[in-house]
């Protein structure tokens, strides 16, 4: 008689059992799909009841790992899950710093039946995008605006969003701001311009920002900006100077070559201190000098005591930056001086010859007079 | 018994005191005032010749005449400068009341100029000499900045100094002549002579150190 009682009972235990084995894992997924360490990610599991009865489930848990953290269980009580019918369990997990596959295991526990366990594998993979300086000026100069290019790679597994990049610094001019490259799918690429300014040397600080599922990410890059000579710049070279002194002033005339790679633009000559710039030709206007071009200048200026002035060049780029070079004339070399070898005697001669003039004359009247008194008498 | 020229030179009042009496001969003195004229044309030529660098190529093929015509300026000029000292003295030699032909002043003048023949000489010399030494300013000397520029290069060279010295210091020689020639060809005082000679050598003098820029 208890046996009759208990047969439906345990019909009823069998079945479970079978009707629980038909519950099947049919996929999973983890976003993002490759964590980098100390990222949070969501892990979803999908199950299906191949059974053709209904299977009472009562928890669907993840458990942590050692490098897998479970955040949340929100599934501690299900109900039942129709035959044919699906169900899906998220989970909040959060990696360690550790980089590798691991596995945390889901578990579905069944009412009447045993339990499912199913590790489901999380790979946490640290590469890093790629940032790199695709093209830059050989050399940085002061005020001079320069273009920068830079290039962000995804060399990691799985893609990455919301890819940007903000410059920074000290002292810098920048445009634009901040450039955005969106998401970049595995082994993508993009690239984005800048141009810089800098005022004085400084650390230009690249900020590439991304997101990896919903984990934001920074990555800083410096780029030392010093500066140098500009190998392309303008270079004017003064030539064939010559210094003459005429009305109370002195004029130097003379060529600028312009010896550099780059256009010399709005350039003008004057002369510095010591000197005073007078007129006519207070400062001497060229028209821009293209390279290799010459043109000649004409200046005027006065000056006391001194051997030799600086000549002023001051020229533009093509950029509107003003650059300013001075060269050394000779002053006193150029005055005029005696002939060939009688530089020396010249006065000496005429001194003594005066003297002798002087002294010629002076006794001559001096004895006249004397004379003349004589014949009074 | 020392030569006349020597007398001229040296004891200019008895060289005139014994002409005093005679008619006025006017051969030595206007010889005087032309060698004077000749000694000065060289300097003048040369000066000329100084500024053929500044002159456009074409032009300096005719520069000799250029030379040629500054050489008879300064010839007519030395001429100009001797009729004018004769009228000044003499207007001067009446307002100090004194008497005599101007013919008389032409010849007392005109000897005195036997010194400057002397300065002229050495002056032309000087300027043939050092004329090669001067460096003149790259300028445009048709212009009123260029044309200063190169009056004051020229005005401020040892060689036109020397020049002018030269000719200070024999025109007071000639000065002294010329109060003695005075005193006697207008029956002058020896200090109304001195005025009358002094005065206007003086306003000359004065003039050429100006015009060398030291005043």
């Amino acid at each position: 008689m208890v046996f009759l009682f208990l047969l439906p009972t345990t019909a009823a235990a069998v079945n479970g059992e079978e009707n629980a084995a038909r519950v099947t894992v049919l996929g999973f997924q983890t976003d993002p799909a490759l964590l980098m360490p100390g990222d949070e990610a969501t892990v979803t599991v999908t199950i299906k009841n191949t059974a053709e009865e209904s299977v009472p489930i009562s928890s669907a848990r993840l458990y942590t790992e050692k490098n897998v953290a479970v955040i949340n269980n929100p599934y501690q009580t299900f109900g039942a899950l129709g035959p044919g019918n699906e169900a899906t369990f998220t989970f909040r997990v959060k990696a360690s710093l550790n980089e590798g596959t691991f596995y945390p295991v889901f578990v579905l526990d069944f009412r009447d039946a045993g339990s499912l366990r199913y590790p489901v594998p999380v790979k946490v993979d640290g590469t890093e995008p790629r940032f790199s300086v695709t093209s830059r000026p050989d050399s940085f100069v002061r005020d001079k605006k320069e273009i920068v290019r830079v290039s962000v790679s995804n060399p990691r597994a799985g893609p990455i969003n919301g890819v940007s990049v903000v410059p920074s610094g000290q002292s810098l001019e920048v445009t634009p701001t901040s450039a955005f490259i969106g998401a970049l799918e595995p082994d993508q690429a993009g690239e984005v311009t800048f141009n810089i300014t800098p005022a004085e040397e400084t650390d230009l600080v690249f900020t590439l920002r991304y997101r990896n599922g919903d984990n934001q990410r920074d990555i800083e890059v410096p780029l030392p900006i010093v500066f140098s000579e500009d190998k392309k710049r303008a270079e004017i070279v003064v030539s064939g100077v010559e210094v003459t002194a005429e009305g109370g002033h002195y004029r130097a005339n003379g060529d600028v070559t312009n010896t550099g790679l780059e256009v010399a633009k709005a350039v003008v000559i004057t002369t510095g201190d010591p000197a005073v710039p007078v007129d006519p030709n207070q400062v001497y206007p060229v028209a821009s000098l293209d390279p290799d071009d010459l043109a000649n200048f004409d200046v005027t200026f006065k000056v006391e005591n001194a051997t030799e002035v600086p000549l002023v060049i001051d020229y533009k780029d093509a950029d509107g930056n003003t650059y300013s070079t001075t060269v050394m004339i000779g002053v006193k070399a150029t005055l005029p001086t005696g002939g060939e070898g009688e530089g020396q005697s010249f006065p000496i001669t005429a001194v003594v010859l005066i003297l002798v003039v002087a002294v010629i004359a002076g006794a001559v009247i001096f004895r006249s007079w004397k004379k003349a008194k004589e014949n009074e008498k | 018994m020392s030569h006349w020229i020597v007398d001229l030179l040296l004891n200019p009042d008895a060289f005139f005191r014994e002409r005093a009496g005679q008619e006025a001969g006017l051969k030595f003195p206007l010889l005087f005032v032309l060698l004077a004229g000749l000694a000065a044309a060289p300097g003048a030529y040369t000066m000329v010749g100084i500024m053929g660098p500044l002159l456009p190529p074409e032009a300096q093929s005719f520069l000799w005449i250029g030379g040629v015509i500054a050489a008879l300026f300064s010839l007519i000029g030395t001429i100009f400068i001797f009729i004018l000292f004769v009228i000044v003295f003499h207007l001067l030699s009446a307002v100090l009341r004194g008497v005599g032909d101007i013919k008389k002043s032409f010849e007392a003048v005109g000897y005195g100029f036997l010194p400057m023949v002397l300065g002229y000489v050495l002056s032309s010399v000087a300027i043939l000499y050092y004329a090669p030494s001067i460096v003149l300013p790259q300028v445009d000397p048709t212009t009123p900045a260029g044309a200063e520029a190169f009056g004051q290069a020229i005005a401020s060279s040892p060689m036109t100094m020397m020049s002018a010295i030269l000719g200070i210091l024999f025109i007071l020689w000639s000065a002294n002549i010329w109060i003695f020639g005075m005193r006697h060809a207008r029956s002058l005082t020896l200090r109304n002579a001195a005025i009358t000679v002094g005065v206007p050598v003086g306003i000359y003098i004065i003039i050429q150190i100006w015009s060398l820029g030291v005043l």
